[in-house]
């Protein structure tokens, strides 16, 4: 047998494993996603019954004029400093998370938290808001986080997280 | 048995084995990957998202796909005869050099992501995942000197 037709062999395996597998995975995904809205979508795809709860932009929006919650935005310092929602603080996730978030435990404790990244395809929103449910924090997730909140025309501000300064909330 | 009989032998054992360890690290690996992957589908959903190359209707099956592919090749490379296991390093240098694609363009677009090619749990930076595909690959291709 040629090796052409033995990889035809072994990814047809690999199909009927992963299709058989995924059927009965606790935490299988749909074959097929429905991507009319893909923050949902992929939010629903992505998150187990125990993630943190989705906030949509409307909620993002409604919570930005009410000032009810803080805004924690987990992407890299320099896509921050390019654009973020007013007010929020910067928790890059793949930078000494825990240093950073045992300062906000120790100051930010009782605050309602909205979590986000660059877009509905960034990882680390979701990971960050994960370890702060971990950590007993009221938090969401804005799934659709930079890209949708800039889609819907909402005030983008520029520069670095001021340090160890807690956002003021009513 | 004199010295100049046995050193090309020895020379074609030596090969062998380096071959052969060459291809269960390859092996093994895959298999971390895909068990780590396999934690969270969704996860790695979103890290082939993060990627921005395929598009939408092909994210979920790939998903799917992609963890028992690098399954069956991880356990073809380790236990498998030589026919099937040079069909599953052929096989894996695919996925590598179809990643090593994934992650240039990624840092070309400068696309703020992580691998998620070890699932959610270890994450690795795509300069990181680079250096690592690329010698998994050269790993791939010891060749095995016949004698």
């Amino acid at each position: 047998m040629k090796i052409p037709v033995r990889i035809l062999i072994l990814v047809a395996i690999a199909m009927v494993a992963g299709i058989v597998a995924n059927t009965i995975h606790p935490r299988g995904i749909r074959l097929v996603g429905n991507w009319s809205d893909p923050d949902q979508a992929l939010y629903k795809t992505v998150a187990g019954p125990e993630d943190p709860a989705y906030a949509g932009p409307e909620r993002a929006a409604e919570a930005y004029s009410s000032k009810c919650c803080v805004f924690i935005d987990a992407s890299n310092r320099d896509v921050f400093e390019k654009g973020h929602i007013p007010g929020a603080v910067n928790i890059p996730f793949y930078e000494d998370t825990q240093k950073q978030l045992d300062t906000l435990e120790s100051t930010m404790k009782d605050k309602e938290m909205i979590v986000y990244c660059e877009g509905p395809e960034c990882e680390s929103g979701l990971l960050l808001a994960r370890a702060l449910k971990e950590i007993e924090f009221q938090v969401e997730i804005f799934y659709g986080g930079m890209a949708r909140w800039r889609a819907t025309g909402m005030p983008v501000e520029k520069g670095a997280s001021p340090k160890d300064t807690p956002v003021k909330t009513k | 048995m004199n010295t100049t009989d046995t050193a090309p032998i020895g020379k074609v054992v030596r090969s062998t084995l380096l071959a052969r360890g060459a291809e269960i690290i390859v092996g093994g690996v895959l298999l971390f990957a895909a068990v780590n992957k396999l934690l969270c589908p969704g996860c790695f959903v979103s890290a082939i998202l993060g990627f921005k190359i395929l598009p939408h209707v092909l994210i979920n099956p790939f998903a799917v796909v992609l963890p028992w592919v690098e399954i069956v090749c991880g356990v073809c490379l380790i236990v498998a005869t030589a026919n099937w296991r040079s069909a599953a390093r052929w096989l894996a240098a695919a996925l590598f050099a179809a990643l090593v694609i994934a992650v240039v363009q990624a840092l070309i677009r400068g696309l703020g992501i992580t691998c998620g090619c070890f699932g959610p749990y270890w994450q690795t930076s795509l300069a990181t995942t680079l250096v690592l595909d690329i010698v998994l690959l050269a790993l791939l291709f010891i060749p095995i000197k016949q004698g």
